[in-house]
């Protein structure tokens, strides 16, 4: 009973302003879409930006697909710059030991002289890039140099060290000289 | 009028003076603007509805098969009754379900439906033309079992006898509550609802003095037709027994009251419960055709002023 029409059937009409309000709430979403992806991808770069500044920066063309090319170009020269640096690194470094060790016997050998009370008599010193050779005598009543330590000290820079007593004598009434040798390889 | 808001424009021709009511479709309800005093043309996008009296239309009810589509069955019920009428002209067409996959069609000639709307100085074509006595059925609430619903119109009133909500009988009579009107207008110079209206208590008296002389006749009258119509059922045969009972839908209070006064052949008449809460100031006939005007354009919960 509700359905019922005896008209001829009108043609149903929209205004053109009704019409044009319509397509716009047909449009809205799509254009809301367009607008938050562009959003998001403007977010995106930001962040990538943030990240990656120094590939930004080194970046010529914004062509995607030339990105991808530069972005191995940079990679590549900045692993051989790493490279580079590393190995010059790696010879400063054993340069310094290399510094390090050539006057490293001399500073321990006068430390040790002003450490004891004893007067040291220094009879040879040879060092000639890799080995080295140090002859002295320690005048006293007894002896104040402890070869564990001598031996200790100079092991943490050079190899096969041997610290001897070579001899012990009676110089004068209860005065005493130790020789000592003292070897080691660089 | 827009998007979410439309107007509904009711043209009720039955009235004599420019009677055009409107009101606007919001969210499910109907706000009723009013009458309009001017003759008030409508826009391309307003939903227009317009009474059609009955003495234009022609009912029969048809046998179909069960078709689904909407648009199908309104070409099959127009050549059916092409058929079985032997009509040559071209018709408007429109149905009502009834039991046993029959439907109640209602048709109009279009010749007569444009004469009447050039006699009516109606130049547009309304979204739905809605015939008389449906358009006062159409807001009552249709109880369960066998009911007779009597209207009784400005112009022309009617029985429908349904089952349920199915048409299975409907009987045109010769009353109009306007030849009542009339008798009560020579009498006391107003008519009933201007009487009605103005909360006059000795006009209210005298009215119902008038009344109270011609209900027996009335009810005389129209037991006489509604046992007519019972008999005349068409599809399916009943007997006065089986009638559980009597709504009656009529406009005009005071001749409401005196006819439910009057003591009836039939067990049960009652007054007519609306399906939504109408204002007091639309008649039946308006209320129908304004809830017709919101089912065009989606669900109808209430009509509000």
């Amino acid at each position: 009973m509700e359905r019922l029409n005896l008209s001829d059937g009108k043609i149903k009409v929209f205004k053109l302003k009704t019409f044009l309000i319509l397509l716009l709430f047909c449009l809205l979403p799509s254009l809301a879409l367009i607008f938050l992806s562009y959003q998001i991808k403007i977010l995106r770069v930001g962040e990538l930006l943030g990240k990656y500044p120094v590939i930004f920066n080194n970046l010529s063309d914004f062509n995607i697909g030339s990105i991808e090319n530069q972005i191995k170009n940079l990679q590549s020269s900045f692993q051989k710059r790493f490279t580079e640096i590393s190995k010059a690194n790696l010879e400063i470094k054993k340069q310094l030991l290399d510094i390090y060790k050539s006057n490293y016997f001399l500073n321990y050998f006068s430390e040790l002289c002003s450490s004891i009370p004893n007067k040291v008599f220094l009879k040879e010193m040879v060092y000639d890039g890799t080995r080295l050779r140090i002859e002295f005598y320690e005048y006293g009543l007894e002896t104040k140099v402890s070869t564990s330590t001598v031996y200790e000290r100079l092991s943490k820079v050079y190899q096969n060290v041997s610290v001897q007593l070579v001899e012990e004598k009676t110089f004068f009434s209860n005065t005493k000289y130790f020789h000592y040798v003292v070897e080691g390889m660089k | 009028m827009g998007i979410f808001k439309h107007r509904i424009l009711v043209y009720n021709l039955d009235q004599p003076e420019n009677h055009i009511l409107s009101g606007s479709y919001f969210g499910r309800n109907i706000f009723v603007k009013g009458y309009s005093e001017q003759r008030l043309l409508p826009d391309p996008e307003d939903i227009v509805v317009m009474n059609l009296p009955f003495d234009i239309i022609q009912t029969a009810f048809i046998e179909l098969p069960a078709v689904k589509n909407e648009k199908d069955m309104r070409r099959i019920v127009e050549l059916e009754l092409k058929s079985i009428a032997d009509i040559n002209d071209e018709i408007n067409v429109g149905y009502v379900k009834s039991i046993q996959n029959k439907v109640l069609a209602l048709y109009v000639k279009r010749s007569d439906y444009l004469q009447y709307k050039l006699s009516k100085n109606i130049n547009f074509e309304p979204d739905v033309a809605y015939p008389n006595i449906f358009s006062e059925l159409i807001i009552v609430k249709k109880l369960p079992g066998y009911w007779m619903y009597l209207v009784l119109g400005r112009m022309n009133s009617g029985v429908v006898v349904m089952n349920g909500d199915k048409i299975i009988g409907i009987r045109i009579i010769d009353f109009a509550l306007e030849d009542i009107n009339k008798i009560v207008k020579e009498e006391t110079g107003f008519g009933i609802s201007e009487i009605e209206r103005s909360d006059n208590e000795d006009l209210i008296e005298a009215a119902r003095k008038i009344i109270d002389t011609l209900s027996p006749d009335i009810v005389g009258l129209l037991e006489r037709e509604l046992i007519i119509s019972i008999n005349t059922t068409e599809i399916e045969k009943i007997t006065i027994n089986q009638i559980a009972g009597l709504c009656l839908i009529c406009d005009l209070k005071v001749l409401k009251e005196a006819i439910l006064q009057l003591q009836w052949s039939f067990q049960k008449v009652t007054e007519a419960i609306t399906i939504l809460n109408i204002p007091q100031r639309l008649t039946f006939a308006d209320a129908g055709l304004l809830y017709r005007g919101g089912v065009e354009l989606g669900k109808v919960k209430s009509i509000r002023w």
